[in-house]
Parts: C-alpha cells; sequence; structure tokens
C-alpha cells in the first residue's frame, strides 16, 4: 500500500511543483548572489564585511534553508500533505478507496508514511540542488562557512553543522507535515489544508511573543535547526525542542488518525 | 437467478443516521437474500446513499447495525470487501490515471494481479483499448469504469448505488444485460434507484424508503398485482364505442390505436365480455393490465411527482 500511495502521490504534478519551488528559491538565490547585489553585511564592532568572495556552495546550502525554512519549505510541505489526503476527500477517491480497500487504519498509516517521506524528499532535494547549483557558481574551495544567521566566517564540518541543521529542520517540518495531516482530515480542499496549517503557524507565532506562554507552544521551537551554526552547538537545546516538536507530531497524527477513524465520507 | 434460498446476505437492524437537523434514515430494516436482485426504490433524498453508505462503512450509523455477508459492519468490513463489488453515488477514480491504471491500482491492493482479468472487465463494459485519463471520461464512462471496477474481483455480491447514472439509452441496455447476466451466474444484486421502470424488469424483490423509512418490501410478483385496467382489442370500434359509453360497469375508457383501454372493476370483466359478444362484436383479445412499480410506489408514497418518466419508454 505504500508503494501505491507513492505511485499515487508521484503521478501528480502538484507534486513536482513543490520540487520545482524549491528549486526556483535556489536559482533566485544564486542569481541575486551573481547580480552583484549589496551582500555587504555590518557587525556589531561596526566593521564591515563584503559577503560576495566568501559566498560558496555551503553558504547557498545554508542560505537556502535560512529563507525557506520560516515559511516557503513549510508552505511545500502543507500541499504535499492535502494532495496526499485532502485531494482524495475533495475529489470523492477516498470513498472508492475505502469500499475496494478497506481497513482506514492501513489507509491512514500509508499516507502518513508517504508524507514523511516526500516530506524528506523534498529536503534532500532542496539541500542536494543549492549545494550543487552553489558549486557550480561558487564553487566549494573556501574553508569557511559564512552562517547566514550569524553572518560571520566560522570553520565548518558537514557532520557538525550542515547534517545536524538538516536534520533538525526535518524534524520541524515533521512537525508542520503533522499538523497539515491534522488539518487535512478536517477540510473540504487542499486550499483550506494550507490555510489552516500555515495560519496557525502564524498565529501561534504571534501569540509566542508573549514569554509566559512561549516556551508550550511548538511554533517555539521551529527554528531549532537554526543552533546547528552556533559555535559551540546548544546540543541539549536542540534535542530537547527536537523531542518537544515530536511529541507534538504524535499527538497531531494520532488526534488526526482518531477523527479519519470517525469521520463520515458524504462526499 | 430467483431468490429463495433464504441465506440473509445483507441484514440491517432498526439502521438510522442522524445528521445535524435531520434524520437521513430511520428505524430501517431490511433483508437481501442470496440470488436476489434487489432494488432498493426511492425518490431523491429518500436515504438511499446514506442507507448504502453505512453499509459500506463509509457512515456511521447514529443507531442500529448492519451485517453484509454475515459480517457486521464497519467493523468486519475488511474482511468482507474482497467478496463483494461496490458502484458508489457518483463514483470517483483517480483522474491523473487512465481507467486501466485505475484498475491495476486497485488490483493490486485486492490481490488481482492478472492484466487478463483487468482487459476482460474492461471488455465487459466496453473500455478496453480506451487510452484517456479518467479526467477525460464522461459520467457515463466512469459509471462503466466503476462497474468494471466492481467486478474486478469477481465478487459474490453487488452493492449498485444508482449504477446507471449518466449513461444513455444503449449504456442502460448493456448495464441492465451484465446485471441480469451476473444474477443468473449466482451473484447477488442489491442496487438502488429511482428510476422505477428502469429496474422492474429484473428485480425479484424490492423496498421502498420514503423519507428515511422503509414503507414496503417484498417480492415483485406479490408487490405487482394485477389491477382495475384491462386492455380491449375487438371490431368493430364504432360498436364497442358504443357499448361501453354509459354502461354502468365501465369507470372509464380511452381509444389507442387499434385497442381500448378500460377502466373496470376485476370482478366486472367476464359480464363485459358478454355484452360485447351479445352485441356482435368480434373479441380478439381482453387482458388486465399488471400494475408497475411505479404505481405500486405511488399508491404507498402517495407522491407521484417523485418518479422520473424520463425514461419509461425504454
Amino acid at each position: 500500500m505504500l508503494w501505491i500511495e507513492l505511485y499515487k502521490l508521484f503521478k501528480q504534478k502538484q507534486v513536482y511543483y513543490t520540487f520545482l519551488g524549491s528549486l526556483l528559491l535556489v536559482v533566485i538565490l544564486i542569481i541575486v548572489a551573481k547580480s552583484g547585489a549589496n551582500l555587504e553585511i555590518h557587525i556589531q564592532t561596526g566593521s564591515t564585511i563584503d559577503l560576495r568572495p566568501l559566498i560558496n556552495a555551503y553558504f547557498v546550502m545554508g542560505f537556502t534553508l535560512t529563507i525557506g525554512m520560516p515559511f516557503l519549505l513549510p508552505l511545500f510541505v502543507s500541499l504535499n500533505t492535502a494532495n496526499i489526503f485532502t485531494r482524495e476527500f475533495a475529489e470523492g477517491t477516498i470513498r472508492t478507496y475505502l469500499v475496494r480497500i478497506g481497513g482506514r487504519r492501513r489507509i491512514f498509516i500509508a499516507k502518513v508514511m508517504v508524507n514523511f517521506i516526500i516530506t524528506f524528499l523534498l529536503l534532500l532535494f532542496t539541500g542536494i540542488v543549492s549545494f550543487s547549483l552553489g558549486a557550480l557558481f561558487f564553487g566549494t574551495e573556501a574553508k569557511t562557512f559564512i552562517s547566514p544567521l550569524l553572518p560571520i566566517p566560522i570553520p565548518f564540518s558537514w557532520e557538525d553543522n550542515f547534517l545536524p541543521a538538516y536534520f533538525y529542520s526535518y524534524v520541524c517540518l515533521l512537525t508542520i507535515a503533522s499538523l497539515s495531516v491534522l488539518w487535512s482530515i478536517t477540510s473540504n480542499s487542499t486550499g483550506e489544508t494550507l490555510l489552516k496549517t500555515l495560519s496557525t503557524v502564524i498565529l501561534l507565532n504571534v501569540l509566542s511573543n508573549i514569554q509566559r506562554i512561549k516556551p508550550y507552544l511548538f511554533t517555539s521551537y521551529l527554528d531549532i535547526w537554526s543552533k546547528a551554526w552556533n559555535d559551540p552547538i546548544p546540543w541539549a537545546e536542540l534535542n530537547n525542542g527536537s523531542l518537544i516538536l515530536l511529541l507534538h507530531s504524535l499527538g497531531f497524527v494520532i488526534l488526526a488518525y482518531l477523527f479519519f477513524l470517525r469521520k463520515d465520507i458524504l462526499c | 437467478m430467483m431468490s429463495g434460498a433464504g441465506e440473509p446476505v445483507i441484514q440491517t437492524f432498526g439502521l438510522t443516521k442522524n445528521y445535524k437537523n435531520k434524520l437521513a434514515v430511520d428505524e430501517l430494516s431490511l433483508t437481501v437474500y442470496r440470488g436476489d436482485i434487489y432494488a432498493f426504490l426511492g425518490q431523491n433524498g429518500a436515504g438511499k446513499s446514506t442507507t448504502i453508505k453505512m453499509l459500506l462503512g463509509l457512515l456511521y450509523p447514529t443507531k442500529g447495525y448492519a451485517k453484509v455477508l454475515y459480517a457486521r459492519v464497519p467493523g468486519e468490513l475488511s474482511k468482507i470487501l474482497p467478496r463483494i463489488g461496490v458502484v458508489t453515488e457518483s463514483p470517483a477514480f483517480y483522474p491523473y490515471l487512465t481507467g486501466e491504471e485505475n484498475l491495476r491500482l486497485y488490483g493490486s491492493l485486492l490481490g488481482v494481479k492478472s492484466g487478463k482479468r483487468i482487459r476482460e472487465v474492461l471488455d465487459k463494459v466496453n473500455l478496453l483499448g480506451v487510452r484517456q485519463k479518467v479526467s477525460e471520461y464522461s459520467q457515463g464512462m466512469r459509471q462503466r469504469l466503476a462497474l468494471a471496477l466492481a467486478l474486478l474481483n469477481d465478487p459474490e455480491l453487488l452493492i449498485l448505488d444508482e449504477p446507471t447514472n449518466g449513461l444513455d439509452p444503449q449504456g442502460i441496455y448493456e448495464i441492465k444485460n451484465i446485471i441480469k447476466e451476473l444474477n443468473r451466474e449466482g451473484v447477488t444484486v442489491f442496487l438502488s434507484s429511482h428510476i422505477l421502470s428502469e429496474v422492474q424488469e429484473m428485480a425479484t424483490r424490492v423496498g421502498v424508503i420514503h423519507r428515511g423509512r422503509l414503507i414496503a418490501e417484498g417480492e415483485v410478483e406479490d408487490l405487482l398485482t394485477f389491477g382495475d385496467r384491462v386492455t380491449l382489442v375487438a371490431n368493430p370500434k364504432e360498436l364497442v364505442v358504443s357499448v361501453l359509453r354509459g354502461n354502468p360497469i365501465v369507470k372509464d375508457f380511452a381509444e389507442d390505436g387499434d385497442k381500448f383501454l378500460i377502466h373496470i372493476n376485476k370482478e366486472d370483466v367476464s359480464k363485459l365480455n358478454k355484452e360485447l359478444v351479445n352485441a356482435g362484436i368480434d373479441v380478439f383479445a381482453l387482458i388486465p393490465i399488471r400494475s408497475t412499480l411505479e404505481d405500486f410506489f405511488i399508491s404507498i408514497t402517495g407522491e407521484n411527482h417523485v418518479v422520473d418518466r424520463a425514461l419509461q419508454t425504454f
């Protein structure tokens, strides 16, 4: 059933749009860097660093994450979730699926797994494309990496910076994907799923300005991946944040499952 | 195949579905026996589709329960799905796949991996060789594909919700033939329809649902009685008219080509025959007219506006 779900997903052109969107993000970033835009930055000491000579594949890879994680990648993840779940409700195919295959649990588990797989593939694709195009246009020679969040050249390693950054990004996107699963079960159109998911994240982000409730909101941890650029890396903070996000993911999926189990298929 | 084996394959027990402010199905208890072609009749919105969706586990009953092939649904539904075929109302398929790809997808999940079987069922519904994606299918083609999917696993029970919806007259004729042929091969058929004339000739048993309640159920033979109308074929016509006109036992009559349709009590038919013969009229035929499902439906629901007459001529 997992293969069938993957087959169905990759037969939908909307899925390719999300990959295309990631590619476009990287391409635009490279065009901006190549066009000689003002990439000087001022650091707290008052001095200025011209980033252009320092831009390399690692920078592009890291910067893609910085630009993509707050909005675009969650949007693409939600879109894929909506295609996996809501589209079946909207088009009525879930009805045929249920009366031919039955077993709501089997169907739900397969769909959730495919959702997590496609999220992983999207992030992997983003990483590979950003590094490859970055290497093509800027090379990989620099021995330092300019952290997009802390824009000073720092020594880096794949193991300590890039892999954790992408790993924790995946954990963050899993939470978005799980939230989307929950909303997709209760939505009648893909647009509704996107709107509900992104509104939830944005509203909770606004609420997280209230310091008293901030630790209790999962959105407060959606940027933990960026701590992988810190020196030294706060592993405890990263792991705690991840645990909170994973528990939320589990909660969203369980809730979605319970809704799906009792959902009347009207269409 | 006629029913009578006595083995119930579908049973509902006080099945009730209550939407927020609407009682869609009310304490419905029906029984479909092995070998039946059971026509589940009712106007649009009477509760037919809601009942079928409850039988298939798509909707959860507010009260009551159902058994399909002895399995309680929805709990044990997945056990019996491989033994049944289903056409739901407005069947939906993956629009980005062709009909054959859709069947392969479901076939692989149903354990039907043989391309031969897929081609067989597509051939049966006249879709073999169609390469279009389902998004380009007409409503009728989707309906045929739905029937092909229903037949894919060689079911012993077919549940069909308005199976001729959207089909042209030729398509309706073909689908009816397929249903009759499958029934002769031993498949039990439970089908819903609001076009009564369409099911009359093939149904062995009917159930009538009206405003969510089952108001009649039984063998078609028992429900369709001979009424108080007869067809008369006799000559000369002028003389026939003179006998009929003003005759106290004739309630009403009308000429219809070379025959007369006469409204008369059953008991008075032989008396009328004698009068016609005594008047020197050659009586070729005097045949009681059997009531139709439509007559029956109207007589028990008291509503005739619900009957779709559009296809009566077929």
